[in-house]
């Protein structure tokens, strides 16, 4: 048997391809006597690992040992990996060790089935009670919701952790049905329903019982698999914005595809772009669905199905809208200024707040922390217009191709292909 | 004439007072740094934090809590002209009145929204950055910040650690909170001893050095990004990079 360093070990191997790990979204001082711990709803990173993702919670597996066979999963019952499980005791008093050397915000279980969906959400059950209860913990807890599990259990989750999670892996159930046979898109669906319905209810409680427990106060997200199955970026983020429509979730997470072991079910087109460029033009299009107004029909459609290499999703967008455009950025009103590529939120309302003493000039302009090299084709500054002689898509794309020099470097294997672990 | 203050927020804000209230200054300078010029008139203010609380007020009332907040936050940078950078922020907000602030591309302005920003900045990185190590039951954790912000992270761990007994020692400046669960204060504090860590402590550390090492994703290796949020100067006080297989 191993220790619980090694099993530690084989537990956070086996949870690194989860990526729905922020700790932000509930605001929660210490105020109970005895207790240990605080959440801060801005969301705080202890550490960055070395593939530049922040650390902000213990994230792994209560086991991994799995009965179901997921193809795109390194768990899936049929691959060869080490195989281990903490006990709860285990987990909060590692927890408890990390948070009290400020390591770590709080703790993201998660786990395979091991023997069937009840026996793992108790176990879970009991980490989170042990936590709160013996151990007096305020910090940060998210937890998946085991598909197929009791209600009753996902309920008494619910009532222990700040952010609740059931993935939806794949964007569409043929997909599913395909690589995750033993799921189904209703057993996934049918936690999250619970969750919103629980979120909903506990508002209204909250609100008549002064002390009434809170249940998932930070909400509930779920993540999605980039590039293992066919769908186009449209159908993924139709599908995240009927997520966001339907259980008003707080994120939807994208995980690239990484092939694990020899999943022989998993056929993929070779993709235009690679899979991580791809997961960072979905990041870029959600952000624009949830924070700039836009809506997933107008970004992508079914004839231009699929985000660019080279230009962001705004970009696109824009550079697809020429009609829209010049605008001027001394009368545009704000949902107007958001939507200018080069110009995010906290610019936008610089400008607007600038601009009620006196209009800006074109220098002013400049120093607003706007990218002017790419704003500039939108814009124009007390009516001038400085984005070269015509207004033209190709005459846009060439102009700003030398930021794409730049895109690469972030993304080595950016350009589809060579990208490592596309060779299957 | 320059006016020479003791390093202190309050003697810097006993400066600002004179200067706005009785007799204008050409600068405002730390007596300890000051290179005497020829010609040049010095006067030393006496600190008076009576003084210096009614003019913080004054800043709150004619602009904004706002803008009196900034020019605390900018004092703790390691700028090293932060005091004329204020000076001349806090003339041109005299000249102009309320709602200066929000040309902030004004030479005037920027570049004391810009200090206080890295040093906002900094600070909202450590609360993730310090790491304690438990010696005899209290927990230590020395960093070494580029700006003063020693004093922004008490709150936070009065509340996060509520109870325990803490220290954070700012090695660069030579001063430390102390906490005994319950009240925190900050002293001067030098520490000219290694650390002689219990079994316990080594034990927590390498497990999560392990953690830190398999929680990333080979595949996905990308040290400049690392690097970028996680900068090489903080090392050595990173439980997690400053054992030698990381060097
Ligand atoms: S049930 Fe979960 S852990 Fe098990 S194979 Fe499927 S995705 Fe992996």
């Amino acid at each position: 048997m191993y220790d619980v360093y090694d099993r530690l070990q084989i537990l956070a191997d086996s949870a690194k391809y989860d990526v729905s790990c922020s700790s932000s979204g509930n605001e929660r001082k210490n105020n109970r006597a005895g207790g240990i711990g605080n959440a801060r709803s801005f969301g705080i990173c202890h550490a960055w690992a070395a593939d530049g993702r922040c650390i902000s919670l213990l994230k792994i597996l209560m086991t991994n040992h799995c009965v179901y066979d997921c193809a795109y999963c390194i768990n899936r019952s049929s691959n060869d990996v080490p195989r281990a499980s903490l006990t709860p005791e285990e987990i909060a008093k590692t927890t408890m060790a990390f948070y009290r050397r400020n390591y770590i915000e709080g703790l993201f279980l998660s786990s395979a089935v091991d023997v069937s969906p009840n026996q793992t959400m108790e176990q879970i059950v009991k980490t989170l009670e042990l936590l709160r209860h013996q151990w007096q913990f305020q910090g940060y807890i998210h937890v998946k919701a085991i598909p197929g599990a009791d209600p009753r259990l996902i309920q008494q989750a619910g009532f222990l952790a700040d952010r609740m999670s059931a993935n939806i892996e794949l964007p569409s159930s043929e997909s599913l049905q395909r690589l995750a046979p033993q799921k189904q898109l209703q057993t996934i669906l049918k936690p999250m329903n619970q969750i919103q319905h629980g979120i909903e209810e506990n508002r209204y409680a909250l609100k008549q019982y002064r002390n009434a427990q809170s249940f998932v106060p930070a909400g509930q997200s779920t993540q999605m698999i980039v590039g293992a199955t066919p769908e186009s970026d449209y159908q993924m983020i139709h599908t995240s914005q009927k997520l966001y429509d339907r259980f008003q979730l707080k994120r939807v997470f994208y995980s690239a595809y990484i092939p694990v072991g020899n999943p022989k079910k998993i056929l993929v087109p070779i993709p235009k772009i690679a899979p991580l460029m791809r997961e960072h033009r979905l990041y870029q299009a959600d952000w624009l669905l949830r924070f700039y107004g836009f809506r997933a029909e107008e970004l992508l459609d079914e004839i231009k199905p699929h985000f660019d290499a080279d230009f962001d999703p705004k970009m696109i967008w824009a550079i697809r809208h020429l009609e829209q455009f010049p605008v001027e950025i001394n009368r545009a009103p704000f949902e107007t200024l958001i939507r200018v590529p080069g110009i995010g939120h906290k610019t936008a309302s610089r400008i607007v707040n600038q601009r009620r003493l006196a209009s800006l000039s074109v220098e002013e302009v400049k120093k607003t922390r706007l990218v002017w090299k790419r704003a500039r084709f939108f814009l124009t500054v007390r009516g001038k217009y400085y984005g070269g002689r015509s207004i033209s898509p190709e005459g846009i794309k060439t102009a700003l191709q030398p930021e794409w020099s730049h895109q690469l470097r972030l993304f080595p294997n950016a350009k589809g292909g060579q990208a490592r672990g596309l060779s299957i | 004439m320059d006016y020479l203050y003791d390093h202190s927020f309050d003697g810097f804000l006993t400066a600002a007072a004179i200067h706005f209230q009785e007799k204008r200054t050409s600068g405002i300078f730390p007596e300890t740094h000051y290179q005497y010029r020829l010609g040049e008139e010095v006067r030393s203010i006496e600190t008076d934090p009576i003084r210096a609380a009614t003019f913080y007020h004054e800043l709150e009332e004619r602009f904004s809590s706002d803008v009196a907040h900034k020019c605390g936050r900018a004092f703790l940078s390691d700028h090293p002209n932060k005091e004329n950078l204020l000076l001349i922020y806090l003339n041109f907000g005299f000249k102009k009145g309320r709602g200066f602030d929000a040309i902030f591309t004004h030479p005037d302005v920027e570049p004391v929204q810009t200090i206080a920003t890295a040093v906002e900045w900094e600070a909202a990185r450590f609360l993730g950055l310090i790491r304690f190590q438990e010696i005899k039951g209290i927990l230590y954790a020395s960093f070494s910040p580029d700006n003063a912000i020693l004093g922004l992270m008490a709150d936070h761990f009065l509340d996060r650690l509520h109870g325990e007994a803490w220290i954070i020692h700012d090695t660069k400046r030579n001063l430390a909170i102390l906490c005994n669960g319950v009240k925190w204060r900050m002293v001067p504090f030098k520490r000219d001893f290694a650390l002689t860590l219990p079994r316990e402590e080594l034990a927590v550390q390498q497990l999560w050095r392990g953690y830190f090492t398999h929680i990333a994703i080979p595949e996905r290796k990308n040290p400049r990004l690392q690097a970028q949020y996680m900068p090489r100067r903080y090392w050595k006080d990173l439980v997690e990079v400053n054992s030698p297989q990381f060097r």
